[in-house]
Parts: C-alpha cells; structure tokens; sequence
C-alpha cells in the first residue's frame, strides 16, 4: 500500500515535472500597466521581442491602464502562478504606490521579482535660454528669491516629486513644484521654456539636449550609460550634497507562487533578451545603453530605493 | 521643402506604399465604423506587424487608420448613435437625427465630403505653416488651453435652448462625473469610495458607449415590437453633389479652421475642436433651432473639424515630438521602435522619413474619400435590418468599447449604469449632450486652470495676458451675457 502511495506520489511529481518541463508553451502575456506611448510601454515593447526569441513562444503586451498604475500590478498579482502573465513596470513607480497610497500590494514581496532590464536615472534640465550650467547655480538663486523658480515635475509622488522635494529640503531651494500631467505634458512645457528646471527620467528630451535647447544640469544617478557623451559626467545630486538616489529601473514580476522552475527558466530567458544584441540597439537609440540585473540585484535594488523613498517622505514629505 | 515634399509623394507612390496605406485607411474605416474600437487601439496592434518592414511602409500605414478612423467614427455616431471617441460625439448630434429621417445616405456623404475637405485643408495649411503651426503647439500655454476648453463649455449652452437651467445642470453633473478619481495635479483621491477602480475616474470611453449608445438602445426598446425600422423605410441613396456641399461654407471653412489651428494645441486637439466649431457654426446660423434635429451643417462643421486635426497634430508630433492626442502619442513610440528619434532633430535626422508622412496624410485622405463614398451604400444596408437584429450588435459593440478601454470589466458596469441614468435624464428633458460635454471638458479644464495659476504664482491676470487670451475672455464674457439676453427675451415672450 505504502509502495503505491509512494508510486502515486512519484508518478504524479513527475507528470508535474512534465508539465513544467514544458513551459512555455503558450503566449507569454507581459502587463503594461499603463496607457501606450510612454516610456514604460516603448521599453517594454523594445524587450518584448528579444524575449520572444529566447522564450521561443510569443509574447504579447497588454496594456491595463488606469489606478495611476496600481490597476495592472493587482491584475497580475491576481493572476495564476504558472509564468504566463508578467508584470512589466518601472520600480519607482511601483514604490511610489506604495510608500504614498494606500495599496493592496507593497513595495516589496506582494511579487516575484524575475529580473531588471533598463535603468535610467532622473535628471535635471533647464532651457538654453535661461543660461544655467549647474543645478547648484539654479538652486542659489532660488535660495534668494524662494518661491519664485519652477521646478516642473510629471506627476505627484513619483521619482521627479521625490527628487525635487528632496532638493528643496537639503538645500532649502523654496522651488515652486508644480505637477504636470505626465511625461508628454512636462516635455512641452520644458521646450516651451515654461520651467526654470525640468526634473524628469532620462533620456527623455535627449534629442533636444542633443540639439542644443536643453542643458542637463544635474542628474539622480551616474549618467555614464547614457549615448551623448558630453553629459555622461554629468555632477549627481550626491555629489552636490543631497543624498538622494532616484531613477528607476524597468524590470519583471511574476505573480506570488510561480514555481521555482518556471521562475528559473525565466530568468534565463529575461537575461538572454536583455543582453541580446536586439535590445541593446534599441537602448542604444532610445538614448541609454540597457543594463541588467539578475532578480535577486533588483530585489536588492528595490530595496535600497524603498528605503530612499521612505527616507525623503519621512524628512520632507509628510506634512 | 518643397524638393523634400516632392520626395515623399515619390516615396509614397511605391507601389506597396500605396497599397499599404490604401490598406490602413481600409483598416481605419472600419476600425473606426466600429464603436469601441479606435485608431490608438488599431495602431498599437499593428505595430509588431509592422517590425519587419522600413520605418516609412510602417508609418503609412499607421497614418492610414489614424485618417480613416477619424471618419469611421462619425459613422458609428451617424448610424448607431453610439460614438467611439468624443470627437465622434459630436457628429452624432445632427447627424442621427437625420438617419432618423431616412437621410443617413445624406448624412454620411455629407461627413465623407466635410472629412475630406477639412483633411485636405488641414494639409495645406500645415505644410505651408509648419513654423506656425508648431509655434501653436509650443506657445499655446496651460492658461490658452484652459480658455479654450472653457469656451466650447459656454457654448453648450447653445444647445439648450430647451431649458437653460437644465442644460446648466446637466453640464454640473457631467463635470462632478469628471472629477472623480485622482486629480491631475495633486493627485488627491476624490469620490473613489476607497475603490481602486475609480482611482482614475469614470473612463471617458465607458461614459461615452453608455450615455449615447445604451441611452438610445433603452430609450428604444419600447419601439421594438412595432415594424419600424431604426431608420424609415424609405431606401433611396441620395449623395450630397459637390454643389450642395460647397454651399455650407460657413460651416466647413469654420470647421477647418477650428481644426487646423486647435487640432494644434496638445491636449485639446480633436474633442475641443469639433465642438467649438459646432457651437460656432451653430452661433452663427440663420436658422439655430433646426441645429440638433438633423441639420447637415451640425455634420458638416465637426466632421471637418475632426479631419483637419489631423495635419495640426502631425506637424508638432513630427517637428517637435510632441503628441496631440493618443495616436499620435502610440506613433512616437513607433518611431523609436523603427531606429528613428523622434523629437527636435528629427527633421534632420528623418527627413525621408517626415516628409513621407507628410506625403501619406494627404494621400490617406483621398483613399478616405473614395473608400468611404463606395462603402456607404453597405452601411445603409445595414441600417435597414429590423431593430431586434440590430439593436444586440449596438449592444455587444457598446460593451467591447467599454471594456477594451481598461481591458477589464469595471468600464462596462459605468456605461450599463450610465445608460440607465441617461435614459431617465433625456427622459425628464434634461440633454444628455451638457453631461458629455462637461465630462470630457471639465477635467481639461480645471487641470490646465490650476497648473496655469501655479506657474504663474497663483496671478489671475495670467488669464488676460497675452493678446489671444483677452479675445477669449472678450467671447465667453460676451456668449454668457448674449445666453443670458437671450433667456430673458425669451421669458418675457413665455409670459405674454
């Protein structure tokens, strides 16, 4: 009796290995959780490709917008474990939820990270016609006139509003922060010359530094990956006395209870499309070189960000 | 400019170019004819199909069912009442009231004839004013956009004439409706109910598919048992001639140039300009009370309007890479996926690329015309089936654009809810059209109010700074106390 209940339980561990064996073997879905045509779904829609080859099925991105983002994450998280939805975002964005709002899910352990893809500091940049060369000449004049400089953001309790408050508090700057309604928003009023700084992620408006319109005058991370090598020097807030980190770092989850295996395989398969030579070229035209990150370094870094959020919420951001 | 441009239309004329974007305004027509499915949704499924090919086939035909879209979506309107973007809203307002009197052949040659014209106009001006039209894009300011919006709101109050106190009220209601959610700048919750699913509002397309489209099925639904078609039975296709459209020229030349010149302000683009020039056009008619009961010029002005935005939001999106409105928005995206970088120097880096698709928005437009002028005797076809065969196919349409807003079924419970609630107020006489409106213009609105009023350090003299400013303020000031003149007289003529 024992031998065939030993016998069940083997046979039945191994047809489960079968069917793991076989992932995948169906149409990855990758959830976007926001609308098409920004940054997060270009970078996602750059990857999808490279991890389609590497996965050898096909992968497809939906886009479920809405909730400020918290929409797709909770879909995912209530998704089945098997390895066939992921949740492709960025993570601060991800943080940002959680650390300012109420969420069903935190920054940190509601997901299985499965690895990063691209990281982008944020940056500083300031219209050509305002003359600034550095973020520190920007910040000494607001200092005297407080109040009176805008510091434009593209939305509240994201990376730019957690950069910017931290430059007012270290350096009691007195920017007057206002929040436009996304990327697409910011980037005009920045051309437009409506902003004295535009605190956005890199490499947006790259073209437009390139150009000469824009100077970057400051940055939240190194900027030595980024494909314009005048500003890959760029001075960071660190190194000007504020101790604040920000970018963020696009990367995959799997829901909670993905089996080890398929998590496993798809590591491999995020590692092998984010190295591909196909992606690299598209970083290298979205104006970043791409860099990887295993999941436990992103966990890591997630990390490390979480505690940089609640760092700078705590200080400045708690009124 | 001009040798660039040449080089395009070269570009274009390729055989399989041609035949790629004949085969996207195909796509865009009947992608668009379709409620709930709109051009940023086509786009955006066509562009892993189009990986494989070079930047320019690709873009054509994207540009393709951006152009046919902008036309198939005042099908649906014309046909269905059931509109799939809120430009499209727009049409319906004369336009269904004329399918309802067995003129929807007419109807919809008129919107075939105005969607060409304004597209064609839109071109010209665009390609001889691309300075001026990104000049537009650039200088029109959070405090500009603002008063635009808020000026096609006062002119809603030209379609009540009903009652003016119910269209007030059903505007109030449509602008709570679209303050639900986060607000856009301080990203405070507000009536969310602590509910993850309003956190960004009641969806715009929810609220469309349900205030128009299960509005009417419900309203309807009492007619079923009778014989009568959606439509009279009369089946005769009478086009419009060239003549008789011609003759609307105030409500054309006014639709292409709301459409040119507002199709270029980012964020307002083709919502705010079908329904300024409506209510201009409207404004200024011999005849205003016939507007709303299936008057062609209320087709005629937004229909060009819609189609003139076309060249008012590439010119930006190609010099400046700044998107008017999602489709241009998914394009962008488009362009890095294809090696290009779209932005200030695209001009340069791209220009083969520029001017091709400068080429193919004229060229999408003149496969538009002739697609749609052969595709309509097919649509009236449709219109003369029974309402109890008809009817389902409005309804599963409906619940596909509202759920495909969100890819989820939350979207499709508002709309149900919504067409209830707009069934009983058309019902009580209260003009489901104010509510739309102040949906779709209310959150446009107070957004660019409250960032013009931070950057300018919260100065109301921010409003009437600039000389374009102090014209809008002259015309709402002066549309409110003619609304209000208007109201009195009429009260005094009640009361004898």
């Amino acid at each position: 009796m024992r031998i065939l209940i030993l016998g069940l339980i083997f046979l039945f561990g191994s047809l489960s290995n079968l069917a793991l064996a076989a992932y995948p073997d169906q149409a990855i879905r990758v959830i976007v959780p926001y609308k098409a045509g920004g940054g997060t779904d270009s970078i996602a829609r750059g990857f999808v490709g490279a991890l389609s080859k590497a996965a050898g099925v096909d992968v497809v991105i939906t886009n479920v917008n809405g909730g400020a983002g918290s929409k797709g994450i909770i879909q995912v998280m209530k998704s089945k474990p098997d390895g066939y939805t992921l949740l492709l975002t960025g993570s601060t964005d991800k943080i940002g939820l959680s650390t300012f709002r109420k969420m069903p899910f935190k920054s940190i352990g509601s997901l299985e990270t499965v690895g990063g893809i691209y990281t982008t500091p944020t940056y500083v940049l300031a219209h050509k016609d305002r003359g600034y060369k550095s973020l520190e000449e920007v910040i000494a004049k607001s200092k005297a006139n407080p109040g009176t400089l805008i510091a434009g953001i593209g939305g509240k309790f994201g990376a730019h509003d957690v950069l910017a408050n931290a430059v007012n508090g270290y350096k009691n700057a007195g920017f007057r922060i206002v929040a436009y309604d996304g990327g697409a928003a910011l980037k005009k009023a920045t051309i437009a010359n409506e902003v004295d700084i535009c605190i956005i992620h890199s490499p947006v408006l790259l073209n437009e530094v390139k150009a000469g319109l824009l100077n970057v005058i400051g940055t939240g991370g190194s900027l030595a990956k980024i494909t314009y090598p005048p500003i890959q020097k760029t001075k960071t807030l660190r190194e000007m006395g504020i101790p604040a980190d920000v970018g963020v770092t696009r990367g995959l989850w799997a829901p909670k209870g993905t089996p080890k295996e398929v998590i496993q395989k798809l590591e491999k398969f995020i590692a092998e499309a984010a190295n591909s030579d196909e992606f690299k070229k598209f970083g290298n035209n979205f104006g970043f070189a791409p860099r990887y990150y295993t999941s436990s370094q992103f966990l890591d870094l997630l990390k490390t960000e979480q505690a940089v959020y609640t760092d700078i919420k705590g200080k400045f951001m708690s009124k | 400019m001009l040798e660039g441009l040449i080089g395009g239309f070269a570009n274009c004329f390729e055989p399989f170019n041609l035949l790629l974007l004949f085969l996207g305004t195909f796509l865009g027509l009947l992608v668009g004819a379709l409620p709930g499915l709109s051009s940023p949704m086509a786009i955006i499924i066509l562009l892993p199909v189009t990986y494989s090919l070079e930047p320019l086939p690709a873009l054509l035909t994207m540009i393709g069912v951006y152009v046919g879209t902008k036309l198939g979506g005042s099908f649906s309107a014309i046909l269905l009442r059931t509109p799939g973007t809120p430009a499209g809203a727009c049409t319906a307002l004369d336009g269904f009231p004329m399918a309802e009197k067995g003129q929807s052949a007419l109807a919809l040659g008129y919107a075939t004839y105005a969607s060409f014209f304004g597209g064609v106009t839109s071109w010209i001006i665009a390609v001889t004013c691309i300075p001026f039209i990104s000049g537009i894009a650039l200088k029109s300011s959070n405090a500009d956009i603002a008063l635009i919006a808020i000026m096609g709101l006062v002119m809603v109050s030209a379609f009540t004439r009903g009652s003016m106190l119910k269209g007030f009220i059903g505007v109030c209601i449509g602008l709570l409706i679209g303050s639900m959610g986060m607000d856009r700048t301080d990203a405070i919750e507000r009536f969310t109910f602590g509910s993850l699913d309003l956190l960004s509002g009641v969806p715009f397309a929810a609220a469309l598919v349900g205030l128009f489209g299960f509005a009417v099925v419900i309203s309807d639904l009492s007619l079923m048992k009778s014989t009568s078609e959606l439509v009279t039975t009369k089946f005769k296709i009478e086009l419009p001639s060239t003549f008789d459209f011609l003759k609307r020229w105030r409500a054309w030349s006014i639709g292409g140039f709301f459409g040119s010149i507002i199709g270029a302000v980012p964020g307002v683009g083709a919502d705010g300009a079908t329904w300024l020039s409506y209510g201009t056009v409207k404004n200024n008619s011999k005849n205003p009370d016939a507007f709303g009961k299936g008057e062609p010029d209320g087709v005629v002005a937004p229909e060009t309007a819609n189609n003139a935005t076309t060249g008012g939001t590439m010119v930006p999106m190609l010099t400046l890479g700044i998107p008017g409105d999602a489709s241009t928005a998914i394009m962008i995206g488009a362009l890095y996926l294809h090696g290009l970088q779209p932005g200030v120097t695209l001009m340069k880096t791209g220009a083969e690329v520029v001017y091709g698709m400068l080429a193919g928005l004229l060229l999408a437009g003149v496969f538009m015309f002739f697609i749609a002028l052969g595709a309509i005797r097919f649509f009236v076809y449709v219109l003369r089936q029974h309402r109890s065969i008809l009817f389902p196919f409005v309804m599963v349409f409906a619940t596909m654009g509202a759920f495909a807003s969100y890819n989820e079924y939350f979207p499709v419970y508002v709309a149900i809810f919504l067409g209830v609630f707009g069934f009983f107020m058309e019902e009580r006489g209260f003009p489901v059209v104010t509510i739309v409106l102040g949906v779709i213009l209310g959150p446009i609105i107070e957004y660019n109010t409250r960032v013009a009023l931070q950057v300018a350090d919260a100065q109301w003299t921010t409003f009437i700074d600039t000389w374009p400013r102090i014209i809008m303020i002259g015309i709402i000031v002066f549309l409110v106390f003619n609304e209000i003149k208007q109201g009195l007289i009429r009260r005094k003529i009640s009361k004898q």
